[in-house]
């Protein structure tokens, strides 16, 4: 009995494979053809995507063909707020006809994004989004799976400082381009609020190692610090126990009288304020962060925080519709340029209030019309430039007629 | 005359244990004195080490249950996470209370739930560390993306001031009674001694197990609510992003099990203490705070082996003296 029935599982599990793989099969072909459609028998990347817009122009005369889509979005995780807002601006496109999959990487190292970049593709994405928080080594691996798979990618809040690896992504056909902040600039101006405030001595927290915004944002603050002729003290480099750092800092260095986390304003400003008054000097140490956080409106309103910077959740929104109009076949960055995002800079908790109404609130900043609008066939990329660098609650605010 | 000197050497060998508990963090302190008198030879500069040792000490007793019946779990940061997550969402509603009991009530469910799977499925403890703890992260960062992560600052006075002593000091109590006045205590130093004659005795290896996975989770309650009070904050982690709340805290309870001239209880203390004033002195040197890890990971490898060594290190010496008593 036991054989027999082992025996009809076993002819169960074989036909499953088979079919699995029949239907697997059949999806392949066809988008074996489609791609076949697009390349056009040709590697060249700048003729792929004349092939392209020629085929859709020939289809639909000036309009574009917005075929349905399925972008795979790769996120160090969705428990901070920040990786919960950029994840939830990524979907805002789903409203433009297509879905987008979150993957949170099991790690912060290279080898976690490669393997969660792999689940997406495995998963049938046409497009992968990410930023590359592991080091922008992640990227010549990532970028080398996209073109093998022929499947588009764009990254977001990346800097690629080394020459030879943007080289090597502009070269591939199916890099769209990248969305970035102002890093250096956020680090100065940073440093430049809390010099007006009365900061002198400053000790800067590193979120990460080796990771290029954390690098710039951390020279920006430095080239302030050297500009302004105040100190930096002393940098605390990802600290398990942020709070005893914090303390040991302060106790050892009783000059110190701000601190600044150029990320994870939750994970090292919190920790950093209870250190401060653990040590009796609430009151005489600033303290600001960058990306957003839960307790932040009540750290302002109680003057423990005097700044963070943050809410550039719109870096995914517009890195996925620059990889959409590139899927579409009218890529509004052709020559793959980065695209600026600014900061929102939060002092009140009434910028707070506003942020949580207007931009992650139940309604997208962004209606579907204005963001087909933002890379329609008549925009360029300075116009697209323009639309993204024009974000700010007052623009949400102006645009929605409140 | 007789009962004097027995009084005196009583006294003396008490002295002398006391010594030897406190040379360690003592010397360790002594270093920091030196670097810098003026900041370091003030009494408040000396409470905070003690002070940022509290909470390292509340996990590591939590842990010294399991280690002492050869249990190696590394879940307890997963469940430190989580019972917090669900202490300050409780927190929200029904104040300092909901925390204490979101934080205690989850984490001892959260422990039995661990020493349940180690128990009926038999699986290794370690593996069922790891397994609990990929579940217990990812729901931290599910129950996380539906709350509100934040903690009111009125909420977090019991790791403040004097509260954190009170609580620390009922614990010690707590937990010193549990481990050297109990028959559970002594079970467990039975089965860490030797299985199978605990087994042979009588002793029912499973169900002890079973029960320091529960005490554990019921102390990993209280380490949580001084985690998240004194941090003012708990972020939700995954990618095994937990461990690393365990491994100082057992660091501390290897050299803490390790020093003969005390009870093991108060041994973890001395351990985390140590340890604490170890990333204290990094700072005071001006070194990069990532050498952190490996000067204390150096200086664990030299105690351990000291410890471990001890009698093949002095097994000279002692021959030699005991010639020369016996001459």
């Amino acid at each position: 009995m036991k054989k027999l029935i082992s025996i009809i599982l076993i002819i169960m599990m074989i036909l499953g494979a088979v079919a699995c793989n029949s239907t697997k099969s059949n999806e392949s072909k066809e988008e074996v053809k489609e791609t076949e459609k697009k390349t056009d028998s040709d590697t060249d990347g700048e003729e792929v995507k004349e092939t392209e817009k020629k085929t859709d122009s020939d289809t639909d005369g000036e309009e574009v063909e917005r075929k349905p889509f399925k972008i795979g979005f790769s996120v160090w995780g969705t428990s901070d707020s920040h990786g919960r807002y950029v994840s939830q601006a990524a979907s805002w496109v789903e409203e433009l006809g297509g879905e987008v999959i979150v993957d949170v990487a099991q790690g912060f190292t290279i080898d976690a994004q490669v393997a969660s970049i792999e689940n997406l593709i495995q998963s049938g994405a046409d497009i992968v989004s990410f930023c590359a928080y592991s080091g922008e080594a992640v990227i010549p691996k990532i970028s080398e799976l996209a073109e093998k798979n022929e499947v588009y990618f764009v990254m977001w809040d990346t800097t690629v400082s080394d020459p030879a690896i943007q080289e090597m992504v502009d070269s591939n056909p199916y890099f769209v381009g990248t969305t970035n902040e102002g890093q250096f600039e956020a680090g100065y101006e940073t440093v430049e609020y809390l010099a007006e405030q009365g900061a002198t001595d400053f000790v800067i927290i590193k979120y990460a190692i080796g990771v290029a915004i954390c690098d710039e944002r951390v020279d920006g603050a430095s080239k302030a610090i050297d500009d302004l002729g105040l100190n930096l003290t002393y940098v605390i480099e990802v600290p398990e126990d942020t709070k005893k750092a914090v303390e040991d800092t302060l106790v050892n260095y009783p000059e110190v009288n701000a601190v600044v986390a150029v990320g994870g304003t939750a994970m090292y400003v919190t920790p950093s304020i209870q250190a401060i008054e653990s040590v009796g000097r609430k009151g005489e140490v600033l303290t600001s962060g960058f990306d957003f956080s839960d307790t932040m409106g009540a750290e302002l309103e109680a003057g423990d925080l005097s700044l963070v910077l943050g809410g550039h959740v719109v870096t995914t929104h517009f890195a996925n519709l620059m990889a959409l109009s590139a899927y579409w076949g009218d890529p509004i960055n052709p020559d793959k340029e980065q695209l600026m995002i600014p900061y929102l800079t939060v002092t009140s908790p009434e910028d707070i209030d506003n942020f949580n109404k207007y931009v992650v609130g139940d309604v997208p900043p962004y209606t579907p019309e204005e963001m087909l609008d933002s890379i329609s066939s008549d925009k360029t990329f300075d116009d697209f430039q323009k639309i993204a660098m024009e974000y700010s609650i007052e623009d949400v605010i102006s645009r929605r007629g409140e | 005359m007789k009962t004097n000197i027995l009084r005196k050497e009583s006294i003396l060998s008490g002295i002398k244990r006391v010594i030897l508990t406190l040379l360690l963090p003592i010397l360790l302190y002594l270093v920091l004195v030196l670097t810098s008198f003026e900041k370091f030879g003030k009494f408040d500069s000396f409470i905070m080490t003690i002070n940022q040792s509290m909470v390292n000490l509340a996990i590591g007793w939590s842990m010294m249950f399991g280690i002492s019946v050869n249990l190696f779990d590394f879940s307890v940061g997963s469940r430190l996470v989580l019972a917090g997550l669900i202490g300050v969402h409780f927190s929200q509603k029904f104040g300092l209370l909901g925390l204490i009991l979101g934080c205690v009530v989850s984490s001892v469910l959260l422990g039995s739930i661990t020493g349940l799977v180690f128990s009926i499925l038999k699986v290794p403890s370690i593996i069922t560390g790891f397994a609990v703890l990929l579940i217990f992260e990812s729901l931290g960062v599910i129950l996380s993306k539906n709350m509100v992560n934040a903690i009111s600052s009125e909420h977090l006075v019991l790791a403040k001031g004097f509260n954190i002593y009170i609580l620390i000091v009922l614990l010690f109590i707590f937990v010193y009674i549990m481990y050297n006045h109990t028959k559970f205590g002594f079970q467990i130093k039975a089965i860490g001694g030797n299985e199978r004659v605990a087994t042979s005795m009588g002793i029912n290896t499973a169900k002890l197990k079973f029960l320091t996975y529960v005490l554990g989770g019921f102390l990993v309650g209280f380490a949580t609510i001084l985690y998240v009070s004194n941090a003012g904050t708990i972020q939700p982690k995954d990618g095994l992003g937990s461990m690393s709340i365990a491994f100082t805290p057992i660091m501390g309870v290897m050299l803490g099990m390790l020093i003969k001239s005390c009870n093991s209880v108060v041994g973890v203390f001395v351990g985390s203490w140590s340890i604490t004033i170890i990333g204290s002195v990094m700072v005071a040197f001006g070194w990069e705070s990532r050498l952190q890890n490996v000067i204390v990971g150096i200086f664990l490898i030299i105690v351990m082996g000291f410890q471990l060594n001890r009698d093949k290190l002095f097994k000279p010496i002692t021959t030699k003296k005991n010639i020369q008593t016996n001459n």
